[in-house]
């Protein structure tokens, strides 16, 4: 992976992330947006539109109930052009007993957007808006990269829930 | 990612120390093992406040237990609450100059629902401490002290952009063109920017008993993903395995879920991604919900990466999963054995 004078060289350039603070090591810094969003179902459907409700993390914290998936995002915006971004949570918050995300991490090369968090906690957690949540290293690509992404969440800014019923509905129209 | 001959490498040259590691834990193709102690740290409190993180943190790594409550593993096993989480470290102490250790959990951990990262795998550029486990199980759980608990790699961290990093999707498939990557059934996979997506099979299981011993013949009953859906529980480990057989000898495979599934909650595995230079076969999954989703046979359900090797690669992987092919099965007892004979 790219060192920290491989991140700050292509600064910019091939990797984008804003706002940003200072780069520290091999990682960006990351933190956590206010804006949350559930999943309404208690029985969630691949092929079906899974409608959510959206909460505001108040300045003075908002408590997380154990075991329920509550989407989140970074307050970077991120952008990457021959690079993979991979988001990496902290020792301190797995401390917690919380995970930020569900899929283990790595993005697509060409990835534009603020990142979706999956968060779910072990016991009831108190969080915080702007409470730092995460660092993203970043992957060379080797090979032919012209092929970037341009999925589903491409753009993405607000917390983004699943997009996976539209790849049914395609397979409907055929 | 090292290779094992990089790893012995960069230990001689003093860049990378491992405290009580054997001989023997350096095996395996681009990994070693990592052992549990025989002490857990528990939360005391009924809430937990995010902006304390760090003195728990310190609290576990200091072994100086204050809101956490010390808990000792005894030799006849502890057995652990479904959705708690029990902090420990490693009995190896790391120290790296220059390369990036990360721990990821075991495969046949992973397929009995048992969790020991949360996202926090990567660490530092120079690290040197023990590295954090972070316990959570899906069902009771019976787990015991020193036991292998996870794998422990390094990444080179690098200016370089040219040779060493992640394949691209148009790479993957010279390589399948040229053998070194063989994933098949070529013909229904689709290629991504930087990864493959796989499908799961419609076979999957659980486990029958209530309690899952670490170190017992965990039953399992199998049964068949429905066309028109089946929706899976979130008080489940449920094991699964790809449709595609996948096999790579010039590069490190890695999995790793879908982000539209992710978003639903759905984990393929626990804590268990990272891959071995040679690996042979189909990709085993211990699949968690956090809540009831209905999902389909044969959808696409995770994604195969592939990183390049740093340094000589002198084996493939022979380990415990290699033997598995279409048979659900978490094979941690032939992991304890293996342990056990070193």
């Amino acid at each position: 992976m790219l060192n920290k004078d491989g991140i700050i060289s292509n600064l910019n350039t091939n990797i984008v992330v804003s706002p940003l603070a200072k780069v520290k090591d091999n990682y960006i810094e990351v933190t956590l947006g206010n804006e949350l969003k559930v999943y309404v179902d208690e029985e969630l459907d691949l092929k079906k539109t899974n409608e959510t409700k959206t909460i505001i993390i108040p300045s003075e914290g908002y408590l997380l109930e154990a075991n329920k998936l509550y989407l989140g995002r970074t307050n970077e915006y991120t952008k990457t052009d021959g690079f993979v971004p991979m988001l990496n949570g902290l020792d301190s918050i797995a401390a917690l007993g919380m995970e930020i995300h569900v899929t283990a991490g790595f993005g697509d090369n060409g990835f534009k957007g603020t990142w979706t968090l999956e968060i779910v906690c072990a016991s009831p957690t108190l969080i915080y808006p702007n409470m730092p949540i995460g660092r993203i290293y970043y992957f060379p690509v080797i090979g032919d990269e012209t092929i970037k992404y341009q999925g589903k969440y491409l753009g993405q800014i607000n917390t983004t829930a699943s997009k996976i019923e539209t790849e049914y509905k395609l397979e409907r129209k055929k | 990612m090292l290779t094992k001959e990089e790893i012995k490498k960069q230990i001689s040259l003093g860049n990378i120390n491992i405290t009580n590691l054997t001989e023997n834990s350096l095996t395996k193709p681009n990994s070693c093992n990592v052992t549990l102690g025989d002490t857990l740290y528990v939360y005391n409190e009924k809430v937990i406040d995010a902006r304390n993180q760090d003195i728990y943190l310190k609290e576990v790594m200091h072994d100086l237990p204050h809101n956490l409550k010390k808990v000792t593993i005894p030799s006849s096993g502890l057995l652990l609450e479904p959705f708690k989480v029990y902090l420990a470290k490693t009995v190896e102490k790391v120290t790296t100059n220059g390369f990036i250790p990360i721990i990821n959990g075991k495969v046949s951990l992973s397929l009995l629902g048992l969790s020991i990262t949360h996202n926090n795998e990567y660490k530092d550029n120079c690290y040197d401490d023990y590295l954090l486990l972070s316990i959570i199980c899906t069902k009771p759980t019976i787990i015991y002290p020193y036991i292998p608990i996870g794998n422990l790699i390094f990444e080179e961290s690098l200016i370089d952009r040219v040779n060493y990093g992640m394949l691209s999707g148009k790479e993957i498939e010279r390589r399948m063109a040229l053998g070194t990557i063989i994933i098949n059934n070529k013909d229904n996979i689709v290629i991504n920017p930087n990864s493959v997506n796989l499908t799961l099979n419609k076979k999957m299981g659980y486990y029958v008993n209530d309690v899952i011993d670490l170190k017992g013949n965990n039953e399992i009953k199998e049964f068949y993903l429905e066309e028109e859906g089946t929706i899976l529980s979130p008080n489940e480990v449920y094991l699964a395995r790809t449709n595609e057989w996948t096999e790579s000898y010039d590069t490190v495979p890695m999995l790793n879920g879908r982000s539209s599934l992710g978003r639903l909650g759905m984990h393929v595995h626990c804590s268990g991604g990272m891959g071995s230079i040679g690996y042979k076969g189909y990709w085993h999954l211990g699949i968690r919900t956090t809540s009831s989703l209905k999902v389909y046979p044969n959808m696409k359900c995770c994604q195969i990466y592939y990183l390049t090797p740093y340094g000589k690669i002198t084996n493939y992987y022979e380990g415990s999963m290699q033997m598995l092919g279409e048979d659900l099965s978490s094979q941690y007892t032939r992991v304890l054995k293996n342990h056990k004979q070193l």
